[in-house]
């Protein structure tokens, strides 16, 4: 089920919102897990059974940890390996058999693997806690359905974020609902649903039309217009996201950390990695970075490290190269950057101006590596984007790639971008005009998502035929 | 036909009938007016609203809320609860788009055993019956119809508002420039099979191919610079097929093309269909005849001069009776109003049409047309299978050409099997097929049939 969709906005919504409400806090959580359950089935049925598997794996090996010290590393790394075999098997398997015969020349038939939704996200949740307890970072969960609340909170089980064991622990055990909570959660909920259905989809279509097309048939702005389009289309997709998840949270109760905190104005790679799907870089932080040592050896382990971690959190994304070398571009800006001191805030506007259009340039070229199918196309695109590709055939005017609405909406995106409400909130919170008027605008905003979602929906058969 | 009080009433004579309308008819519901259910709904919201402010005003000295976001609450849960109770349940038709709306699936099928697409299909299920489904499209489309400049889109269809003419976009559709090796070799299977099974019935083959709109109307497909390819692949797809098995697929392109700088306000394809018009099949008919005629001399192609010519701002889709529409494109737009309408397009009658008995089976996977001629002044028995560009008045112009046509009208041509309708074709005894179809944007003449698992 999609947050985005009729059905989890006008059904499942309302139905889990009024049960939980009217139910005792003693149901609460079994409301949840049972709904988080529903949710999850509803999208695919047959997975749901991994999932609990994945779950009754990580709650032994939470107790085995506990109960028996002597052998807890034992413990932890097999249930680790476990868990990794799973998301191996699911999310790479055929790659991992692509490469070997590309290596090898050999023939190995791919198998016929549906990724399950989510299983990136709660397996590292999963691994989250059961380190947390090796740790003693938090006491185990004893209640099975606590920690199956934990892993499938449908909230964040989809697209994140990556919320920690020790991070909601708290949370699970007693949580209230209050007015403020549900009002802010609501209010959050809408902003993330906006974001998503109304940029991020509209520039979703303009990225699409010019990524399905071969990089010689477009002229290099048409490529700059698909990047950049990318490039907001990813983040108001991957925060809206995020903030429909902190809303909902807050609605049963729950504060997740932040994911997100305007990325597009970092000035430097390393700054844009502290303001970008921060769940996720503070997972490898916590889980993968300090245990191999951090920044506390020498600087070439430091750099091999981030490397690591890079390369770790582009293969995370997806099953191909071109991830992984997304990772690794990212990666090595990184390394650079901590090598020259770049990342060194500085006064003087000018340098901070050059450092912004620097991190732009370098993220923006990264979303198009990202982005395309296969290494070979990213690099034709890149060519494209700098006049080193031969255009042949145009097939398409400019009008064919982005409308006015389409114009209007990346002007948006842009702006919303940009922390440039940031200090609107405090003369919110005191001016009752300009409160009233901000609701006003998010109940419009909820009506224009209904529409675009109702829009969505739009399914006609080609041929005619009644 | 009686007038009884205010009211016509009309009384068929026999039970299968039409009723026609020129124009697209606007029917509003009947209003009917219960003072008891009125009495019912004014009390239950009195004390629904009683109870809710008693509730609100206590609530807002307990929590001390600010009541613009109690206010702000109450509306938006109101909105999510009330698609809930109200589907729209009436529509047994979605015009716009071409389909019924989804039927309800239960979680549990007649044999007790779960339905695994249940979710998937309650999901369709509920959108499709979503409360002011179809008014907020028609809202939408306004709204992106008044902030565009010069084009407007909506999902997969789109109109240059400069000129009227509307197309699809090639979002779902190949974009390669060229056909693979392996579509090649799909083609070549394909229409292979086709042509040993005429060869073993001793049917002659013909193949003709519809080229897309925008390939003829390039410059009014704005901003489409170009068919997409289209041409190119179609081109490449003929002369191999022409190279390898001698089978020579007819192209009417550089025919319309010529037809449309001689004679542009005969138009060849509709403004607000992507179908070609009467007139454009019609010079499909006619590259296609002037083949036949070489093979079969006993028949000819007729002129235009044995037609009467009416005129229709609207393109009629053939059914039991002509039936005038907006257009495939024009309902995809869920555009309203009649500016787009701007020009005729003329439909042919044959002058012997009284002469030409015609029945329809509908099917599952297909409309057959059944086609008796006295007056062609041959015996011939000819088998017409296609698309819909093959209803379109294409079927029409060829029936006046043999004793009998059978005219079978694929309604998935990419999901259908040519087999299928073997059978059915043997029995009839035919000295000609003639496949009729499209590629625009679409491959079809490759799935007729299939080798690898589609």
């Amino acid at each position: 089920m999609l947050f985005s969709s009729v059905t989890f906005l006008y059904i499942f919504l309302p139905v889990v919102c009024a049960l939980y409400i009217c139910a005792k806090k003693e149901l609460h959580n079994i409301i949840l897990l049972a709904a988080s359950l529903l949710f999850y089935a509803w999208g695919d049925v047959h997975y749901l059974a991994l999932m609990l598997f994945v779950i009754v794996i990580n709650y032994l090996g939470a107790i085995f940890i506990d109960k028996y010290y002597v052998r807890r590393k034992f413990i932890l790394c097999f249930t680790i390996i476990l868990n990794l075999s799973i998301l191996v098997y699911f999310k790479y398997f055929n790659f991992i058999f692509e490469n070997l015969n590309n290596l090898f020349n050999t023939n190995i038939k791919f198998l016929e693997i549906i990724m399950p939704i989510g299983i990136s996200f709660y397996i590292f949740q999963a691994m989250s806690y059961l380190i947390d307890v090796y740790r003693g970072e938090c006491k185990v969960q004893k209640d099975f359905y606590k920690l199956a609340l934990y892993i499938s909170l449908f909230p964040q089980l989809v697209a994140g974020p990556i919320v920690k064991y020790h991070d909601v622990a708290e949370q699970i055990e007693a949580r209230d609902v209050n007015f403020n909570k549900v009002q802010y959660g609501v209010k959050r909920f809408i902003i993330g649903l906006s974001k998503k259905v109304i940029i991020a989809n509209t520039l979703g279509c303009i990225a699409d039309k010019i990524f399905v097309q071969a990089p010689d048939t477009f002229s290099s702005a048409i490529a700059w217009l698909g990047a950049i389009a990318y490039t907001f289309q990813l983040y108001f997709d991957f925060s809206g996201y995020s903030d429909m998840a902190i809303g909902l949270g807050y609605l049963f109760g729950f504060k997740f950390m932040e994911n997100f905190n305007y990325p597009y104005i970092s000035k430097s790679i390393t700054e844009f990695w502290r303001r970008w799907h921060i769940s996720l870089s503070t997972w490898f932080k916590q889980y993968v970075y300090i245990p191999l040592g951090g920044n506390r050896i020498n600087l070439s382990r430091t750099c091999l490290n981030l490397g690591i971690v890079f390369f770790l959190t582009g293969l995370w994304h997806g099953a191909s190269w071109n991830f992984v070398i997304w990772g690794l571009w990212n990666g090595f800006f990184i390394i650079f950057e901590k090598l020259t001191g770049w990342h060194h805030e500085t006064e003087n506007r000018f340098i901070n101006i050059i450092k912004h259009c620097y991190t732009v340039l370098i993220f923006v070229l990264g979303w198009v590596i990202f982005r395309a199918d296969n290494m070979s196309y990213a690099a034709e695109y890149l060519k494209n984007m700098f006049g080193l590709a031969k255009v042949h055939d145009v097939a398409f005017a400019l009008p064919y790639y982005i409308d006015t609405y389409e114009c209007i909406i990346l002007f948006i995106a842009v702006i919303c971008s940009l922390p440039l409400f940031k200090n609107i909130l405090n003369l919110y919170e005191k001016s009752k005009i300009l409160y009233s008027t901000v609701n006003v605008l998010l109940l419009c905003l909820f009506f224009y998502c209904t529409i675009l979602i109702v829009v969505s929906t739009y399914n006609p058969f080609i041929y005619f035929r009644f | 036909m009686i007038f009884a009080g205010n009211e016509l009433v009309i009384k068929p004579q026999s039970s299968s009938v039409s009723l026609i309308y020129n124009e697209p008819l606007n029917i509003k519901n009947k209003r009917i007016f219960d003072i008891k259910i009125l009495f019912i709904i004014l009390l239950v919201s009195f004390l629904s609203f009683y109870k809710l402010s008693y509730y609100l005003a206590d609530f807002k000295s307990m929590c001390n809320a600010s009541r613009i976001d109690i206010v702000f609450l109450v509306l938006f849960f109101s909105a999510v609860f009330v698609p809930l109770f109200s589907l729209d349940t009436r529509k047994s038709v979605i015009l716009e788009e071409n389909r019924p709306p989804e039927k309800y699936s239960p979680f549990l099928d007649e044999f007790n055993q779960v339905n695994f697409n249940f979710a998937k299909i309650f999901d369709k299920y509920f959108s499709d019956r979503f409360l002011f489904r179809s008014q907020m499209i028609y809202i939408y489309s306004d709204f992106r119809q008044k902030i565009a400049h010069n084009y407007f889109s909506i999902n997969d269809a789109y109109i240059n508002l400069n000129s009227n003419w509307m197309n699809f976009l090639f979002l779902n559709f190949p974009q390669e420039k060229r056909l693979s090796d392996e579509m090649l070799d799909d083609y070549l299977y394909s229409i292979s099979e086709l042509k040993k099974f005429c060869d073993r019935q001793n049917i002659k083959l013909y193949i003709i191919v519809a080229p897309g709109k925008p390939v003829i109307y390039s410059k009014e497909a704005y901003p489409l610079l170009r068919g997409h390819y289209e041409f190119e692949k179609s081109m490449q797809m003929q002369d191999f097929i022409q190279r390898k098995i001698g089978v020579k697929i007819i192209y009417p392109y550089k025919e319309l093309l010529q037809e449309k700088i001689t004679n542009y306000k005969n138009y060849t394809y509709f403004k607000t269909d992507h179908h070609w018009t009467p007139y454009g099949s019609y010079i499909g008919y006619k590259k296609l005849m002037e083949e036949i005629t070489r093979d079969f001399p006993q028949t000819r192609v007729i002129p235009l001069t044995d037609f009467n010519v009416e005129k229709s701002k609207f393109p009629m889709y053939k059914n039991e009776s002509n039936v005038a529409t907006n257009g495939s494109l024009y309902n995809r737009l869920y555009l309203s109003g009649s500016k787009y309408f701007d020009v005729e397009y003329n439909y042919y009658i044959n002058k012997n049409s009284k002469s030409l008995k015609q029945t329809l089976f509908n099917e599952a996977a297909s409309r057959t047309f059944l086609y008796e001629y006295a007056n062609s002044g041959n015996n011939l028995k000819a088998v017409i299978w296609g698309d819909s560009f093959s209803t379109f008045y294409f079927a029409d112009f060829l029936a006046y050409n043999f004793k009998n046509t059978m005219h079978i009208e694929d309604v998935s041509p990419e999901s259908s099997n040519f087999w299928m309708y073997e059978n059915k074709i043997k029995d009839f005894h035919p000295d000609i097929m003639i496949i009729c179809m499209t590629n625009s944007g679409v491959d079809r003449l490759n799935l007729l049939y299939k080798r690898r698992p589609f």
